[in-house]
């Protein structure tokens, strides 16, 4: 991963994000370190509460403040983002990199017609206003799939969910970034909504190079659109590898898990599904003692106490974080 | 997704809908057209008909309503419509200004504090707590005494006694707004956009608030006027308002002979102002509440 830090689009290392409160810190991203690849869609996959919104939020630096501290590196291309100044992440944010949010009903401005919400990013990054500021935006549009010169003077209660989200998807692409961080974009969609934004978003990464962090609980979508995935849990990354192989060949109880209460169209009903018992860990600030999924883990065992399993490679170039041997979890699944 | 759907032919932004919404409403457009005939005829008629507030005429004083004096006169012979219709014009005035001073300060005050929130928050807010903790006539008797030497019956020092202690509530309540408004995903996303601050608050979060801003001004105008009226009660206030009208009005009552027109024309004319306002102030929450989009 490191060897090649130069060509990486966004390289993450060693992130930690934890929330200061008056009577207890909560260490929501513990650790975490992972590269994008220009044109790479990386899936960052897991339940609820595990990190994942956190990480890509501090990534931009968007995290809540003052209560969330962040350490480690966040480079995007040659550029540290941690701790740069506010003026200088301005620059950078809707113009290098790029975020689409889960909800598209409300990340619209409700009283800003949809060529002021795109003429605002283009003014502020490119200084680019009047009749060149509107030629890019009917650009973009179409390339999201919205033709007609009409849907600029609209707003947004006037467009479907499906279109605001394409809005949103415009308005991050505008600048041409280099990343584009996806948080669960196509969860508040319908099914077919759904596809045409996957499909979009494939189309758009083909199109432009662009990388692609996607953020996302549902194991199908990211079967469908990413080259490799994270799998992440209690604020650590767990499980990594390219997305056919993690999804065929969990090497993780927890990737596992998460399948087994995935259903799948191909098996009649939906197959059989197994919930994974209990809920994430509370994240305090101790040192862990044992695998922080140890209480939920159907295949726990002695060795998974004592200590925290340590993030390592294995022969076929994946990451994970457990002690049960390759062979035992390959053969039981 | 590619056959172009038709869409309005001029799309109406959420102001405009709220706008219709709110000429729908039969009290607040009755109210509305009150307050216009009212501020045009406080305006317009003394200077129309000549008719002058401090015109004493011993001979005919404590006339009953006539053809000649629609209101009647007063103890030393005023004519009473006229210095109703001048005292509206004070009445009137200090209920915007007013408001106007206490929107400027509550509203970029509570605006600031939610925004930034936590500690910033927490020290500004507590010392809205403590203005809150002092009795606010207290305060605008203290403001207006300050300046009582130099300008007794002048108006600017009522705009700001109670421009400055009505303020409270509205940065209160902005503050509440700009405060949920700030986890709103179009800000976060303006703000990952690379906008500045200043241009987020004004942009995207104020156009926001402003529903709740002009009802709760709405509602202010009356309770300021009311103020002023008992300040001017206290003469404390602005030298002719109806409150002063009201108060000369009631000095008269007495069992043995009542000159009820002193009394009754500038209550009326009060009263009327107050529900008027009132009648807009809820039309217009109504209009401008945005779970109905009509």
């Amino acid at each position: 991963m490191s060897q090649n830090a130069a060509k990486d689009a966004l390289q993450v290392r060693d992130l930690s994000v934890s929330f200061v409160n008056r009577d207890r810190t909560v260490r929501a991203v513990e650790g975490v370190s992972f590269a994008l690849l220009p044109g790479e869609v990386v899936g960052l996959v897991g339940e609820s509460g595990c990190g994942k919104s956190v990480t890509s939020l501090s990534i931009l630096g968007l995290h809540e403040k003052p209560a969330g501290r962040v350490s480690g590196s966040i480079r995007l291309g040659e550029q540290e983002l941690l701790g740069l100044p506010n003026a200088e992440l301005r620059r950078v944010r809707g113009n290098r990199i790029s975020m689409i949010f889960q909800d598209p009903l409300t990340s619209l401005n409700p009283y800003l017609r949809v060529e002021e919400q795109l003429g605002e990013v283009l003014e502020l990054h490119l200084k680019m206003t009047g009749q060149p500021a509107r030629a890019r935006m009917l650009e973009i549009l179409k390339q999201v799939g919205i033709p007609g010169e009409e849907r600029l003077r609209a707003y947004p209660h006037q467009l479907s969910g499906g279109m605001r989200q394409r809005i949103c998807i415009a308005m991050a692409l505008l600048c041409n970034p280099e990343v584009l961080i996806a948080d669960e974009p196509t969860t508040m969609l319908d099914v077919t909504i759904q596809s045409q934004i996957l499909d979009l978003l494939r189309g758009l990464r083909r199109a432009r190079g662009m990388s692609i962090l996607f953020i996302t609980h549902d194991l199908g979508v990211v079967a469908e659109l990413c080259d490799r995935v994270i799998v992440m849990y209690a604020g650590r990354i767990v499980e990594q590898g390219p997305t056919a192989e993690l999804l065929r060949r969990p090497l993780h109880p927890y990737t596992e898990a998460l399948l087994k209460s995935t259903p799948r169209v191909e098996v009649k009903g939906g197959g059989e599904l197994h919930p994974i018992a209990g809920l994430p860990p509370r994240l305090s600030g101790e040192k862990l003692t044992e695998c922080a999924f140890a209480p939920r883990c159907t295949r726990v065992r002695e060795g998974c106490r004592g200590a925290e399993p340590a993030l390592e490679t294995t022969p076929d170039g994946r990451l994970r974080r457990c002690v049960i041997p390759i062979a035992e979890m390959l053969e039981r699944s | 997704m590619t056959t172009p759907a038709r869409i309005d032919a001029a799309p109406r932004s959420p102001f405009q809908l709220a706008f219709r919404r709110l000429l729908l409403n039969r009290a607040a457009v009755a109210g509305a057209l009150v307050i216009v005939v009212m501020c045009v005829s406080c305006v317009l008629l003394p200077i129309l008909l000549q008719l002058d507030p401090n015109h004493t005429q011993p001979a005919l004083r404590n006339l009953p309503p006539s053809s000649r004096f629609p209101f009647g006169t007063d103890s030393v012979g005023r004519d009473v419509l006229a210095r109703v219709l001048v005292g509206g014009r004070a009445s009137l005035l200090v209920g915007l200004a007013s408001t106007a001073v206490s929107v400027l300060v509550g509203v970029s005050y509570g605006a600031v504090a939610g925004f930034y929130g936590g500690k910033v928050d927490d020290a500004m807010m507590r010392f809205v707590d403590f203005l809150y903790g002092l009795p606010y006539m207290f305060l605008v008797i203290l403001i207006m005494l300050m300046f009582s030497e130099t300008a007794r019956g002048e108006m600017l020092p009522v705009f700001l006694a109670l421009g400055l202690v009505q303020w409270l509530t509205m940065a209160r309540i902005v503050r509440g707004q700009v405060l949920t408004l700030r986890n709103q995903e179009f800000v976060q996303a303006a703000e990952l956009l690379g906008a500045s601050d200043l241009r987020i608050l004004v942009r995207h979060v104020l156009p926001n608030v402003v529903g709740v801003i002009v009802v709760y001004a709405t509602l202010m105008v009356p309770s300021v006027i009311i103020l002023e009226s008992f300040l001017s009660f206290l003469g404390l206030g602005v030298a002719l308002s109806w409150g002063q009208l009201v108060s000369d009005g009631v000095a008269v009552v007495n069992p043995i002979r009542s000159y009820w027109w002193l009394l009754f024309w500038p209550s009326a004319f009060l009263g009327l102002t107050l529900l008027s306002l009132n009648f807009i102030g809820d039309g217009l929450r109504d209009a401008l509440d945005p779970k109905a989009r009509t």
